[in-house]
């Protein structure tokens, strides 16, 4: 596997820790503890490894990077090697001094989380009062500074009729680019799907407002368009095929090819005090397992897509279908794409809600 | 606070500049140029790498077309029409400002 072409972008979740407690969370339920976080010397040895094997991007994230006090010193390292630096926050913690700092670190673009234009709406998703507001401010300091903005509207059915509102929010800011990130069902957010799933009439809404809004911010906001693969035709290319793009780094260093790969029973990870990330790459078992046209389900092998789609999801699979090894079932050629569909109309149709599980460490 | 709230539209005139969240980048592994943008990245190829790296925030598209096309040696108006229309492509994605 020498030709093997190295990531294009490195995901570091800097920390676990985090204020919001959201119901959609794609961090695993276990979440790991702050005493088994990396030091700062491993992460910047691992920014180094990852600017030597030939990685442009690297995305700072969490739970809540900002948790880290020594996330300018990480910010700096990362910009010296070159790399792309983005910041994922739910920006509630930072002040202005903290982001001067980042800035004056190296930080090229800030993503922050919306999960409502509406403060109640999104009280309730994210379990911390006043975030909203919170973060309304953060944003204007960093769109402020010159510093370019991504916000990322998270929707769901509480707010999908609020996506117009969304959009106005974030050309209001001054935002370069917005997504319209409908909730991926991993982690917490497969926990609450029941209570999070949007309609296929909201989701045509939804492809409607996003279409409009393209046509009329042509050079103003670029927006990107996350749909809700439940009702999808075809599955989405889950993070550009495994171990294909993206390599996925945990709090305490584990390497994985995607943030739920931990949910595939079976799968053995490295960890970056033990192995050379660019070995992990290459060689990890967990890597291997499903990467490229080999690594697909048998009938992903000969469809003519499978360049495209890379089959798919394997958490998915393993969530719907019960194996990591079978067809995504978002696909519309997987026996139980049928069956998905209509559990995902029959949930988004529940008269009451079941209730919300909030994101936090679980005791055994 | 003063945010761009008009598509800009480029011409002969326009001074382009890369918008400060993208920069040209020589992707060593891949032995490519590309730019870099957030949760983005461009695949350039050689016509595009010519023109973004004659860009540096002084030199308006006329400018910088005419140096082009002495050395290709091919039609300026032809040059700089291809020029706009990578620029208003790369202004419409955000990456490129004047």
């Amino acid at each position: 596997m020498t030709s093997l072409p190295p990531p294009l972008a490195l995901l570091c979740e800097l920390t676990h820790r985090c204020p919001l407690r959201c119901v959609y969370c794609s961090n695993p339920l276990d979440l790991e503890p702050a005493r088994r976080e990396m030091a700062t010397r491993e992460w910047l040895g691992l920014l180094d490894q990852a600017a030597e094997m030939g990685v442009l991007q690297v995305h700072l994230s969490g739970g809540e990077p900002t948790v880290r006090e020594d996330l300018e010193q990480i910010v700096g390292h990362a910009a010296r090697a070159g790399l792309y630096t983005n910041l994922i926050t739910s920006g509630v913690m930072a002040d202005e001094a903290r982001l001067d700092a980042l800035m004056e670190a190296g930080l090229e673009h800030v993503q922050i989380s919306f999960q409502d234009s509406k403060a109640a709406g999104a009280d309730r998703i994210s379990g911390y009062p006043g975030g909203l507001a919170r973060k309304l401010r953060f944003a204007r300091w960093v769109t402020e500074r010159g510093l370019a903005l991504t916000v990322n509207a998270v929707i769901t059915r509480h707010n999908a009729a609020r996506l117009p509102a969304m959009v106005d929010l974030a050309v209001d800011l001054g935002a370069n680019r917005l997504e319209v990130a409908n909730v991926q069902y991993y982690g917490w957010g497969l926990l609450n799907r029941a209570a999070l799933m949007p309609s296929r009439d909201q989701l045509a809404d939804m492809t409607e407002v996003v279409e409009a809004a393209r046509r009329r911010l042509t050079g103003i906001l670029q927006i990107d368009f996350v749909v809700p693969d439940y009702y999808a035709r075809r599955p989405k290319s889950c993070m550009g095929g495994w171990g294909r793009r993206f390599v996925n780094v945990t709090p305490s260093g584990k390497v994985l090819p995607c943030h739920a790969a931990e949910t595939i029973p079976g799968l053995r990870f490295d960890r970056v005090q033990d192995r050379p990330l660019a070995e992990i790459w290459t060689d990890n078992m967990a890597f291997r397992r499903y990467r490229g046209v080999d690594g697909l389900p048998t009938a992903c092998r000969t469809c003519p897509m499978h360049e495209v789609d890379w089959g798919g999801c394997r958490c998915q699979a393993l969530a719907l279908a019960g194996s990591a090894d079978a067809m995504d079932p978002t696909c519309e050629l997987s026996e139980h794409h049928g069956l998905v569909q209509a559990m995902a109309e029959e949930e988004a149709r529940l008269s009451e809600d079941p209730p919300l599980v909030y994101r936090g460490r679980r005791r055994a | 606070m003063t945010v761009q709230r008009q598509r800009l539209l480029i011409d002969g005139a326009s001074v382009p500049t890369f918008a400060a969240h993208a920069r040209l980048h020589h992707d060593r592994a891949g032995q490519r140029w590309v730019v870099l943008a957030p949760e983005r990245m461009f695949v350039l190829d050689e016509a595009a790498v010519e023109v973004l790296q004659r860009i540096d925030g002084r030199r308006s598209v006329a400018s910088l077309s005419a140096e082009l096309a002495d050395s290709f040696g091919a039609p300026q108006a032809e040059v700089e029409t291809d020029v706009i229309g990578l620029l208003q492509e790369l202004a419409d994605k955000m990456v490129i400002t004047a």
